[in-house]
């Protein structure tokens, strides 16, 4: 247990063009947060953001101006991108449990979709570890990641088609969730006809770009902060061990950060894989979803796909994985919809963005609500960050 | 319009690899203490920590052990190369340890895991870039 939970969570619409600053869409996430938690925007006083080669989230000092904080014990504005969704989580724990801060937001906004950042691949002279990548045309996480993948495929047997069950589940959850960007359901035709884009990668097997902000309240759990935590963090981790031109020997080539950090996540939060109901796991393309998945013992090897497959996955199987769509359906805000998905499946009265109207109905036309669960996983890119909530006692 | 391809930076610890290139030589980095191989070449070896890299001629040839195809172009400059395979390779001589990320001569196809390969050159702005070539399939040049 690390004495700290999740007191408050909050979202803007997911969309292709907001008409707003990030700032503002961040200011309305940690309003919308904060009043979830039952606090005042003054009871926050510690901000971490974070982004990915080209700062896009607004920096904390634009957030103290804009929710009028009178203390800032905390700040923290990192480049870890997706990875750090988890990390973010694991420094605010660690931050309210030391009592250097009661109540920290982290939040991200962005409006990746109508206003781009300018990568520094832009420039034409690589340098640093750029110059093993940009020189041979890797300029994208698809062929950051994709060769991994591509390697797990070739151990297994497998191939793109085994990615299209995970993508149409995902979709299934997104029809589900009225934030979602993408709900219209898709099936494994439209999968397998879908453009390839880098190859094991279809144009279906890609995450989203939306423009969005998300916010979560950190608090002490003790009750300390003046919030109740909704959920509780038993056990929070966050630090890269992978790099992709990193030598490796041949055997498991595909073995992310995941397969080192989530055997310590367990341990520290007092459990096994098998004891987890509900799992939000990084999803920037579907191979490495199905990877997390697995190396986060959520599956045999090789054996995910035919676990989706077999619906052991979904809403109503052993472990329900991706329950809001991911990056693949809801969209993108760097892990913090994964982190908002486990909060909202656990907290009292559960999910309160699908179609249910008044108590969940576990009619999977209009619920998402997994049924009674008590633990949920998340992680960020690679597994190089991962946290487990348990429901509030 | 032709867009100009990137042009690796040599700095004091990837230099001598870059120049060996441009004498149409691979080379690897190992540890003149313990002997462990590296990649990509730095200063210290990540085992013992000794700041003592030396430099070993490699024969050039490895095999596949990941790759990727672009079907698009993301960076302009690689157009006329689409579709376009980047691939992983384990290079023969280094214990398995250095892996380099490189192109597939483009037009070349069938490549797949465990693919023989051998490494080529190509001129870009100046310099020398390490690609690959198929050894034991029809189109190679090998």
């Amino acid at each position: 247990m690390t004495g700290a939970g999740i007191s408050g969570v909050g979202w803007t619409p997911i969309t292709k063009n907001s008409h707003r600053t990030p700032v503002g869409l961040a200011t309305d996430a940690a309003l919308l947060a904060i009043a979830d938690a039952g606090l005042e925007p003054t009871d926050i006083d510690g901000l971490i953001t974070y982004f990915w080669a080209v700062r896009d989230t607004p920096g904390p000092v634009e957030m103290v101006a804009s929710l009028g904080l009178t203390r800032c014990n905390l700040s923290l504005c990192d480049s870890g991108g997706g990875a750090w969704a988890g990390t973010s989580i694991a420094v605010a724990a660690a931050a309210v449990s030391a009592g250097l801060c009661r109540n920290v937001l982290v939040y991200r906004a962005a409006n990746s979709r109508s206003e781009p950042v300018m990568l520094p691949t832009a420039d034409k002279w690589p340098s640093g570890t750029r110059q093993w990548s940009e020189p041979f045309g890797d300029s994208h996480a698809a062929s950051l990641f994709g060769p991994y993948v591509s390697a797990y495929l070739d151990a297994h047997g497998l191939d793109n088609s085994d990615f299209a069950p995970l993508a149409v589940q995902q979709r299934a959850h997104a029809v589900l969730n009225t934030k979602a960007l993408m709900r219209r359901p898709m099936t494994i035709e439209e999968h397998q006809a879908s453009k390839w884009i880098v190859s094991p990668f279809r144009l279906l097997d890609c995450s989203i770009w939306n423009d969005g902000g998300m916010a979560v309240v950190v608090s002490a759990a003790d009750g300390s902060s003046g919030a109740k935590p909704l959920v509780t963090i038993r056990a929070a981790l966050g630090g890269s061990l992978a790099a992709p031109v990193l030598a490796r020997t041949r055997s498991r080539y595909w073995d992310l950060n995941a397969a080192t950090l989530a055997p310590e996540l367990y341990r520290r939060a007092g459990i096994t894989a098998s004891d987890i109901d509900v799992a939000e796991l990084y999803d920037p393309f579907t191979g490495m979803a199905l990877l997390h998945i697995e190396q986060f013992g959520l599956a045999d090897d090789g054996q995910a796909p035919a676990a989706v497959r077999e619906g052991e996955l979904g809403l109503d199987g052993r472990v329900a994985v991706n329950t809001h769509g991911g990056h693949l359906s809801e969209g993108n805000v760097g892990g913090l919809g994964h982190v908002i998905e486990a909060v909202q499946q656990l907290r009292e009265g559960g999910v309160r963005d699908d179609l249910c109207v008044g108590d969940h109905s576990y009619d999977r036309s209009t619920c998402r609500q997994v049924r009674d669960p008590e633990l949920a996983v998340m992680c960020g890119e690679s597994g190089d960050s991962g946290v487990v909530f348990g429901r509030a006692s | 319009m032709k867009f100009p391809k990137p042009v690796p930076q040599p700095d004091v610890d990837t230099a001598p690899f870059w120049s060996a290139c441009g004498r149409g030589a691979l080379i690897g980095q190992r540890c003149g203490a313990c002997g462990l191989w590296r990649w990509p070449p730095r200063s210290h070896c990540p085992s013992c920590h000794a700041a003592s890299p030396v430099w070993e001629s490699l024969a050039g040839t490895g095999t596949i052990v990941a790759l990727v195809t672009f079907h698009r172009a993301f960076d302009p400059s690689f157009l006329d190369d689409i579709p376009l395979t980047v691939i992983h390779a384990v290079l023969d001589g280094t214990d398995e340890q250095m892996v380099l990320q490189a192109d597939l001569r483009p037009g070349e196809t069938g490549a797949r895991i465990g693919s023989r390969l051998r490494v080529v050159f190509d001129a870009v702005n100046g310099m020398r870039v390490p690609a690959f070539t198929l050894l034991d399939s029809k189109g190679s040049n090998s």
